[in-house]
């Protein structure tokens, strides 16, 4: 990893790691040489896309955050046009995709899907064009933001690609339908090597498979052989297979008895919703979608909330805590932890809050006082 | 002068009735012949199975119950159930049962989920509840789960592509999820429940989750007193986490009721006290409400510290649906008296007592 190679690798742009030859998790170690060279001079380019609703303030909220905490970001913004742009058949434009794909890393903001045919969603273009394999979404409870769980610490990696989301439904005969849920070896592995990678480089003792494998043997069979061999590969962290009912009851009851989890798509969408609600809800939880080849696009999960867009009501914390992964991925730790505390501080500290957390604050505010507390 | 000696009077008559314990509903009036004793296929099954249907046959003797057990050893890595312990099924339409072990990842297809499809038993009801005197974070939880028990997810169909690629079946039919639909809005008629829920992800699985709501609504229409909405659910697991009071009847495809099922029962106090049921058109299977992590841990069936109460509060679901109401409420009020008073209770309530304390501890309270 010398010097040269950071050159020839601007230079050739985006096949580099073809080319090179390097695999998804020296990618990541390129990005941080990279940062070792531009921490003074050339600022990291990252791909925003503000979204709708109150997606264009919380965006704006953020790069406030960002500037005053003097993190070296060039936010390429992008919005969702209002055409559909035949080359992605979706209201993305090719040059939004090439963007995250250029630049590795994103941040996302609410978008509300349009209604009608003839395109696809816009979540699932960017999870297939960009092959967005996991979903990571860590949940823990605020200090000073009091909900019925107070420790709650935890994070769901939940397999992105395939299982019961696949589409592929049939009316058999009338009355009839079938879904296919498709489990492939691939997938799993990929998700299970990433659960597994992120247990170890975040200092987690344990991870939790997710499984129905006594009703689905086959399917989710496949899945936790695949966590299995992955498993033998980490002997320092603690490895349990755990049936998701059981799961369930689990996390309602306790939720301190588990660490890291990994699942399916569909026991991930409900899991890691539920463990959202123990700690307060969409409002408050960051996500960051981990694709092939290092690409981390940093989403806020709650809805564009239009019935208060545009009047400084919104509450920025998903998006802020999304933000501060992207920059743990971009291994900016040091501003990342800063960030970080500054917004559990404030939110501790109780005197600024917006309104769905029981305040009066807007916010504008809410950031401010935030930029303050760096 | 009058007056205060008729108040008197009331207070002398209502101090002699006992520290008001339960007023007496207006008689309920048997044809001749229903106190014959019934026979109930029992079934101990593996794990602490055996133990928690022990307890049950104990109360059961305690209160002369007019109930008799035929008892049959069934194990979970059995391919098949025995089909001596079917044909007592269908002869004595009710039975009850403890889990039965399935092998994870075996070539086993799960014993449970056989007799539920033989049987025809679509419909599983798990009722939420929290119980007076056992502190859980949620209050005011009173949520009945029914769920479509038959096909969904649990079709059983799966195969492998090619190496590398699985591929499992979910099938949705009209016939089934109207009759589910059916069910569900009937109980909510006959236990004056005000509101049904129908939980889905048609926004996904549009198609076979579509189908389910469509039954459902059709049904809706039929009810007009009773409330009726939708819910995904992913949102529906956060608002049980969030707001319980807010959900009275759900019904659920196979495999979100098995989830919804299990997080109701957790926030209402845990696995170990919530009753449930399975039935079809002919027959009942009575069981603990939700599965108990697939028969419970072994340690706890070696120290004897399984917790009985949430089969016997199935039992007594099973006493009503066998019309002997009074006996159903004589265990109830036992049990519920059990776990208001906090003294004896298992390892997962908090507490430090055996099974058989339990058991012992419901018998005397028994009136």
């Amino acid at each position: 990893m010398t010097m040269a190679a950071f050159f020839a690798r601007r230079l050739i742009g985006n096949r580099s790691s073809q080319i090179l030859g390097t695999s998804s998790s020296t990618s990541g170690a390129f990005i941080s040489i990279a940062r070792a060279f531009s921490s003074s001079t050339t600022p990291i380019k990252a791909t925003l896309f503000p979204g709708d609703g109150i997606g264009p303030e919380i965006a704006e909220s953020v790069k406030q955050v960002f500037t005053a905490a003097d993190v070296a970001i060039e936010w390429d913004e992008h919005y969702v046009s209002t055409e559909v742009d035949p080359r992605t058949n979706s209201f993305l434009t090719w040059e939004s995709l090439q963007s995250v794909l250029d630049n590795k890393v994103g941040l996302k903001g609410p978008m509300a899907t349009p209604i009608g045919k003839g395109h696809r969603s816009l979540n699932l273009t960017l999870r297939k064009e960009l092959n967005l394999y996991a979903n990571v979404r860590p949940c823990y409870s605020l200090p000073g933001y009091k909900t019925r769980y107070d420790d709650v610490d935890l994070i769901t990696i939940r397999e992105n690609t395939e299982g019961e989301y696949s589409g592929l439904e049939h009316q058999v005969v009338k009355g009839v339908v079938e879904s296919i849920k498709i489990i492939t070896r691939k997938a799993s592995m990929r998700v299970a090597e990433y659960a597994f990678l992120y247990a170890k480089t975040h200092g987690r003792k344990k991870v939790s498979a997710i499984h129905k494998a006594n009703i689905m043997q086959k399917t989710d069979g496949l899945f936790l052989q695949c966590c299995d061999e992955v498993a033998k590969k980490y002997p320092e962290i603690y490895y349990e297979k755990v049936v998701i009912d059981n799961c369930c009851m689990m996390l309602v009851k306790n939720p301190a008895l588990f660490d890291v989890l990994v699942m399916p798509n569909l026991y991930g969408d409900i899991i890691s919703d539920l463990c959202a609600g123990l700690v307060g809800g969409l409002g408050l939880t960051p996500s960051c979608n981990i694709g092939e080849d290092g690409i981390a696009l940093a989403e806020a999960v709650h809805g564009s909330a239009p019935d208060i867009a545009g009047k400084n009501l919104a509450n920025p914390t998903a998006l802020l805590l999304s933000g501060v992964m992207m920059l743990r991925h971009l291994k900016l730790n040091k501003q990342a932890e800063q960030i970080h505390s500054a917004i559990i501080n404030t939110i501790a500290e109780g005197k600024y809050r917006t309104a769905d957390l029981g305040g009066t604050s807007t916010t504008t505010d809410f950031t401010k006082a935030i930029c303050d507390h760096l | 002068m009058s007056c205060r000696s008729l108040n008197l009077l009331k207070n002398l008559a209502r101090n002699a009735n006992g520290s008001g314990i339960q007023t007496r509903s207006v008689t309920y009036m048997p044809r001749p012949g229903d106190g014959a004793p019934r026979a109930v296929t029992l079934i101990p099954g593996d794990g602490i199975g055996p133990l928690v249907t022990n307890a049950v046959e104990q109360v059961m003797e305690a209160m002369h119950a007019p109930i008799f057990f035929e008892k049959y050893d069934v194990h979970g890595e059995m391919s098949r159930m025995p089909p001596e312990v079917m044909e007592s099924i269908r002869k004595n339409k009710v039975c009850l049962k403890g889990g039965l072990k399935t092998p994870v990842g075996g070539g086993v297809s799960s014993l449970n989920v056989q007799l539920r499809k033989e049987l025809d038993l679509f419909a599983s009801l798990v009722n939420c509840f929290n119980l007076p005197g056992l502190p859980t974070r949620h209050e005011n939880v009173d949520i009945v789960v029914i769920r479509e028990n038959t096909e969904g997810e649990y079709a059983g169909l799966e195969h492998e592509v090619v190496p590398g690629v699985v591929e499992s079946l979910k099938v949705i039919t009209k016939f089934c999820s109207e009759r589910i639909a059916k069910y569900a809005f009937e109980y909510a008629y006959l236990n004056n429940r005000k509101k049904v829920t129908a939980v889905h992800k048609a926004n996904i699985m549009k198609l076979a989750d579509g189908l389910f709501l469509e039954s459902c609504r059709e049904v809706a229409k039929k009810y007009p007193s009773i409330t009726y909405n939708e819910i995904i659910v992913d949102n529906c697991c956060m608002q049980l986490v969030a707001k319980p009071e807010q959900f009275d009847v759900m019904v659920t495809p196979n495999l979100y009721g098995n989830l919804v099922a299990n997080t109701a029962a957790g926030i209402a106090g845990g696995t170990g006290v919530m009753p449930g049921g399975n039935v079809g058109a002919d027959h009942a299977v009575f069981e603990q409400g939700a599965s108990a992590g697939n028969v419970g841990k072994d340690k706890i069936v070696l120290e004897n510290k399984a917790n009985p109460v949430a089969l016997l509060l199935s039992s007594a679901m099973m006493l009503r649906h066998l019309q002997f109401p009074s006996f159903a409420d004589r265990l109830e009020t036992a049990v519920k008296k059990v776990i208001a008073e906090g003294k004896c209770r298992t390892k997962d309530l908090g507490g430090t007592s055996t099974t058989q304390q339990v058991v012992d501890a419901v018998i005397a309270k028994l009136d």
